[in-house]
């Protein structure tokens, strides 16, 4: 799906297994940006959340063996573990639990921390295209790390409101990435 | 189930961002696993979603890289050499809980002991029990048994009563010999029905080999009556073999089983109507 990568997941994870140094290299160019930029959203502090991706990187090296690629994609799967780790971190060391809107590139458009990835470029235009709504409901819950009920506190809707908004929201970027993906 | 309604109702979304409960996950992955419609709406979803998180990637300081690969080789050391320092820890950082494990193991153990004597005594109480209902047991049974041959000895008396006092019933005293004088029983004749029975009053308790015989002399000749024991039950009456009229009775001690002919001088008793 992305042409930066140089393996497909499949040869990835299959080169993960022999655990060799190549491997975790290619994993962490392939996916550390986008995890660290949800981690750091998670934790807000910049050392913390470094030390919550090295933890979240060993517990993947560590237990590679476990990923069932019928369950889902290898990012998922990473995106859990590192997920986990980052609301573990912010529950125990009392970090602010809360979503850093004004990090965020959607809001203010501040692509200094940002990877600067030729074929990111579009996907970011679509995801600055969708409607605030949207835009708030992925957030607060891809990077809030909350479970249903505080994430339904937290946007102040009930469950049932939150699952249909979360719907919308990823068919609409679903349909502005294929928009993109068809343009270029 | 509807696919294309589970589809739509948010679920799926709610899986792929980390917000499903444990029991929604399993009922997801399982509805995956049988429907291909909902495994490949799952996985546009997973994709959209990685392209939106890499929309919002930040790269980490380039350090990180050879910090985290240099964790993961002394993670892979401790785990393959000596054993590891962060086990060592482990075991010590739960030191805010250990007051309280102490306290519930203290609780576990004097439970443990207390249940133990508990069971200890109880069983004790058991065994006992159980013995004084198996005495009680055996004692119901004797006085079972004895209430039993009360009873016959009753029915028996009662029978023996109500023959007696038959009024066509005559008592016949049989008195001893002068050989001897202190031998003494009693026969119980019924002219009607010709029942005989016969009372030791006192008669010395036979040798084995032998028993007492009746006679009833009639007409001069001495018929065979029957046998007895004398050493049975002496307070009971026994019944004899019925003849016809008879002046006298006598009782002689025989071989066992009975004899032809009396043997006069083994005579103890005679008494006549």
């Amino acid at each position: 799906m992305s042409p930066a990568l140089k393996y497909t997941e499949a040869e990835l994870v299959e080169l993960l297994k022999h655990k060799s140094e190549e491997a975790f290299g290619a994993l962490y160019d392939n996916y550390s940006a986008a995890l660290f930029g949800i981690v750091k959203r998670i934790i807000g502090d910049e050392d913390a959340a470094q030390d919550v991706l090295q933890d979240g990187f060993v517990k993947i090296w560590k237990n590679i063996e476990r990923y069932d690629s019928d369950k889902g994609t290898l990012f998922t799967w990473m995106l859990n573990i590192v997920r986990n780790k980052a609301i573990d971190a912010t529950r125990s060391k009392h970090y602010k639990h809360q979503i850093r809107l004004d990090d965020s590139i959607v809001d203010k458009g501040d692509d200094r921390q940002v990877t600067q990835n030729e074929e990111h470029i579009g996907i970011k235009e679509a995801v600055r295209s969708l409607k605030p709504e949207h835009k708030e409901v992925l957030e607060v819950i891809y990077f809030g790390g909350y479970t249903q009920e505080e994430a339904s506190k937290k946007l102040d809707m009930p469950l049932g409101t939150l699952k249909t908004r979360a719907r919308a929201a990823i068919k609409n970027l679903r349909e502005l990435l294929k928009d993109k993906v068809s343009e270029q | 189930m509807d696919i294309k309604e589970y589809i739509s109702s948010g679920n799926l979304e709610s899986y792929v961002l980390g917000l499903a409960s444990e029991k929604e996950r399993q009922e997801i992955e399982l509805l995956a696993a049988k429907h291909a419609e909902i495994r490949d709406e799952i996985a546009a979803i997973e994709i959209s979603m990685e392209q939106y998180a890499h929309a919002h990637s930040q790269t980490p300081p380039s350090a990180l890289k050879q910090k985290i690969w240099s964790a993961i080789e002394s993670e892979n050391k401790s785990e393959t050499g000596k054993p590891a320092v962060a086990k060592v820890i482990q075991m010590a950082a739960p030191a805010p809980q250990s007051s309280y494990s102490k306290w519930l193991a203290a609780a576990s153990i004097a439970l443990l002991v207390g249940s133990s004597l508990l069971n200890l005594f109880l069983f004790n109480q058991w065994t006992s029990a159980r013995e004084e209902l198996a005495q009680a047991n055996a004692a119901q049974d004797v006085l079972a048994q004895q209430f039993e041959a009360q009873q016959t000895q009753f029915a028996q008396t009662q029978q023996e009563f109500a023959f007696m006092t038959q009024p066509t019933t005559k008592a016949v005293a049989l008195k001893g010999v002068p050989a001897f004088p202190e031998a003494l029983a009693t026969v119980y004749w019924n002219s009607t029905s010709q029942d005989v029975y016969i009372k030791v009053n006192n008669l010395p308790t036979p040798p084995s080999d032998k028993q007492y015989q009746l006679w009833a002399i009639v007409d001069g000749q001495p018929v065979n009556a029957g046998v007895f024991d004398a050493r049975d039950n002496t307070a009971s009456m026994q019944k004899m073999k019925n003849f016809g009229s008879a002046q006298a009775f006598a009782v002689t001690l025989e071989q066992r089983g009975g004899s032809v002919a009396p043997t006069m001088e083994a005579m103890y008793v005679i008494g006549t109507i």
